[in-house]
């Protein structure tokens, strides 16, 4: 089954596919070196306007796939529906402060990954990942089930 | 998970890496459905509304637009099987507007 973790940014600041390859590759996470669709060194991985990035990590398993969505119909549709979820929680100041960012996040990074097969290097990569991007784009992370995390994955608010 | 279990119980075969339209279904019946084509599962979070959250969707398109005329994919809510919804090609415009009415 398809989870979908979430950096919801204030900043539209653009990430290329190229920065994000890059990073995973620095990383080292995997005992092999990931492959990336599109490829880093491709022109289309220094596009500032990109829609998915796929990180093959392991032959044998679905690849995780990085999705950006920029001020679009369903980065509306995502919000109204965290919302949603979040209006049945116990409203607290840090639930507030948590909409606050969800309602004017200006893109959103998704990243789709089998939450019953993925290995442990996988979630190492993909809680850099998030911090990264966090980081980088004013962000915080959105994990369904589960909560909101700062830049550092420390907890904002817990559902 | 409850919800692959149960698609396992009704003879679903649960894979990894099978692709469909570069996506990659949860699930697929080992045998042709009775109009000959294959039948593909997704099991994802449905909206109180029935239709899959927003995401799944756009997942979804994706899926559908790789479909031959005979397939199908049906999305099940993960947190209660019963609930179901089945997709065919012709389904495509329908679930685009789905993903389109806030622009």
């Amino acid at each position: 089954m398809s989870y979908f973790l979430r950096v919801f940014c204030r900043s539209a600041q653009p990430v290329t596919r190229r920065e994000i390859a890059e990073f995973i590759t620095a990383g080292s996470f995997f005992g092999c070196e990931p492959r990336f669709d599109p490829p880093p060194d491709s022109a289309e991985a220094a596009d500032e306007n990109w829609a998915a990035l796929a990180v093959h990590y392991d032959s044998q398993k679905r690849p995780v796939r990085i999705e950006r969505n920029l001020n679009n119909a369903l980065l509306q549709e995502e919000v109204q529906e965290i919302l949603f979820v979040l209006a049945k929680s116990k409203e607290t100041q840090a639930r507030q402060d948590v909409e606050r960012v969800i309602r004017t996040a200006a893109q959103v990074f998704s990243l789709e990954v089998n939450r019953e097969t993925a290995s442990e290097d996988c979630w190492e990569m993909l809680d850099s990942v998030q911090s990264f991007l966090a980081e980088k784009c004013d962000g915080i992370v959105y994990a369904p089930d589960d909560g909101f995390f700062d830049r550092k994955l420390r907890p904002l608010y817990k559902l | 998970m409850a919800a692959k279990r149960v698609l396992q119980d009704e003879g679903i075969r649960i894979v990894e890496n099978v692709q469909l339209g570069g996506r990659y279904p949860d699930g697929i019946r080992p045998r042709p459905n009775a109009h000959g084509g294959t039948d593909y599962f997704e099991v994802g979070r449905m909206l109180d509304n029935g239709l899959p959250e927003a995401r799944e969707r756009v997942k979804l398109v994706d899926e559908l637009r790789a479909l031959h005329p005979k397939d199908t994919v049906t999305f099940v809510d993960r947190s209660n099987p019963v609930r179901r919804i089945t997709y065919r090609v012709e389904d495509l415009a329908r679930l685009l507007a789905t993903l389109r009415r806030r622009q």
